[in-house]
């Protein structure tokens, strides 16, 4: 163990001390995407003993331009399996534990307990919010990253009786505010930039040294280099708020996970889809193949069927809009990685003979 | 008064410039959020905070320069 790790033990501030606490470390990291993949990449290399990643997603083509843990190959396979097979390449010495499950607030706490840190590589603010709250209520240090095309945030929160997410914003955006993440276009160095920023300030909580971001957010725009470093108090009203709950409550927006809509020219041919038709019988086109389910919207149930099996679930009709209806009634009844198709049943008839 | 601010994330699309110069009547948090959702009325439905001097300002707290930053929530991940 003491050659891998010569170089951190030779600094004064790590030390082998040091890197035992490295290695009595258990980090989780929510969301195995752009943040995730470096964050991950390099708390293994570091040495942390036991790392978790909860990820529900599978690989997408577009999803590697920034996602450096997967390659062509791994496309529709799941996140989390893959980046825990190529962490345990990079460091055999190290546990890693993959979820690939979403997390929800019926799982979270469970989760989220083994670990000391938590890490937020999510891409929505349903997450983030919960991620918070449970830290809140399990109290853990959450180190927070977020992205906006060129520019990122970062901060830490929870530690060591500093403020929380909610004390920086409150409650999530309303509806329609903020673009949704499929919809938001990002430089691909931009989540490396930032994720190891979070993977700094994880190995920084761990051996005690430097300045915590706890208290202040960092902001970052890589057009230009502009930084700042904001502080904020902990608000106390908040955070009994939501300490009084036994366990975290939903909060509501539009983005990634509720909105869900994705349109024919994001999707590839070579995702993991099943199709699901919630038009009446007898509408037209009618479309058949291996892939394809029927399931009306009159008689809709919405588990019927329809596994958490890694695939990516989208739903159409003849518009967008009936097909809006049984997505938001498949993800209220647990189905995960479900979306609601911005085209038509023609649009899709093309698009299907095109991509054979 | 006129003051500068910066924006930051989707901001920047929303008022096309990354900063400006903009008149308030009050110098306090309530005064330049009213001279902004006047100036742009889209800020109205947006989730944004202000900073001065490095900090947070708070709902009550009245302007101590004429430098401001305005920033939304980031989501992306």
């Amino acid at each position: 163990m003491n050659e891998r790790y010569r170089r951190h033990i030779q600094l004064d501030e790590v030390g082998s001390s040091g890197q035992q606490k490295l290695s009595n470390a258990k980090v989780l990291v929510v969301g195995a995407g752009g943040l995730g993949c470096p964050i991950l990449q390099y708390l293994a290399t570091s040495g942390i003993g036991t790392l978790g990643i909860v990820d529900f997603d599978t690989v997408s083509v577009s999803n590697l331009h920034r996602q450096i843990l997967y390659t062509a190959n791994d496309v529709g396979k799941h996140k989390a399996e893959v980046a825990r097979q190529q962490l345990q390449h990079l460091n055999p010495d190290i546990i890693v534990e993959a979820y690939t499950t979403a997390l929800t607030v019926d799982n979270c706490l469970n989760i989220l307990k083994p670990y000391d840190i938590i890490v937020d590589g999510t891409d929505n603010f349903v997450t983030r919010y919960l991620i918070n709250d449970a830290c809140l209520l399990l109290d853990k240090p959450m180190v927070f990253g977020a992205l906006y095309k060129f520019e990122g945030q970062v901060s830490v929160f929870n530690h060591q009786n500093g403020p929380s997410y909610r004390c920086l914003f409150p409650n999530p955006p309303a509806k329609n505010e903020v673009p949704n993440c499929n919809d938001t276009g990002v430089l691909g160095v931009l989540p490396g930039i930032i994720g190891l920023l979070q993977a700094t300030e994880v190995l920084k909580i761990i051996l005690g040294i430097g300045e915590v971001l706890s208290g202040k957010i960092l902001f970052l725009n890589t057009l230009t280099y502009q930084q700042r470093i904001l502080k904020f108090p902990r608000n106390e009203a908040i955070i009994k708020g939501v300490k009084k709950n036994v366990k975290p409550k939903a909060v509501s927006t539009d983005d990634c996970i509720f909105t869900t809509s994705l349109s024919l020219n994001t999707i590839e041919a070579t995702d993991n889809i099943v199709w699901i038709d919630v038009r009446e019988n007898g509408e037209t086109p009618e479309l058949y193949g291996e892939h394809i389910l029927k399931m009306p919207l009159s008689s809709f149930e919405s588990s019927q069927n329809l596994q958490n099996d890694g695939k990516r679930h989208i739903f159409f009709c003849q518009s967008g809009i009936r097909s809006q209806k049984a997505t938001n009634l498949a993800i209220e009844s647990g189905l995960m990685n479900c979306f609601s198709l911005k085209e038509g049943a023609h649009e899709l008839k093309r698009w299907l003979t095109q991509n054979k | 008064m006129n003051i500068t601010v910066t924006y930051f994330g989707k901001l920047i699309e929303l008022t096309g410039r990354t900063s400006e110069d903009i008149t308030i009547e009050e110098s306090s948090v309530v005064g330049v959020k009213t001279a902004l959702e006047k100036a742009h009325p889209a800020f109205k439905n947006m989730t944004y905070q202000l900073a001065e001097n490095n900090s947070i300002l708070q709902q009550e707290d009245t302007l101590q320069t004429r430098a401001l930053d305005v920033f939304p929530p980031f989501s992306g991940g």
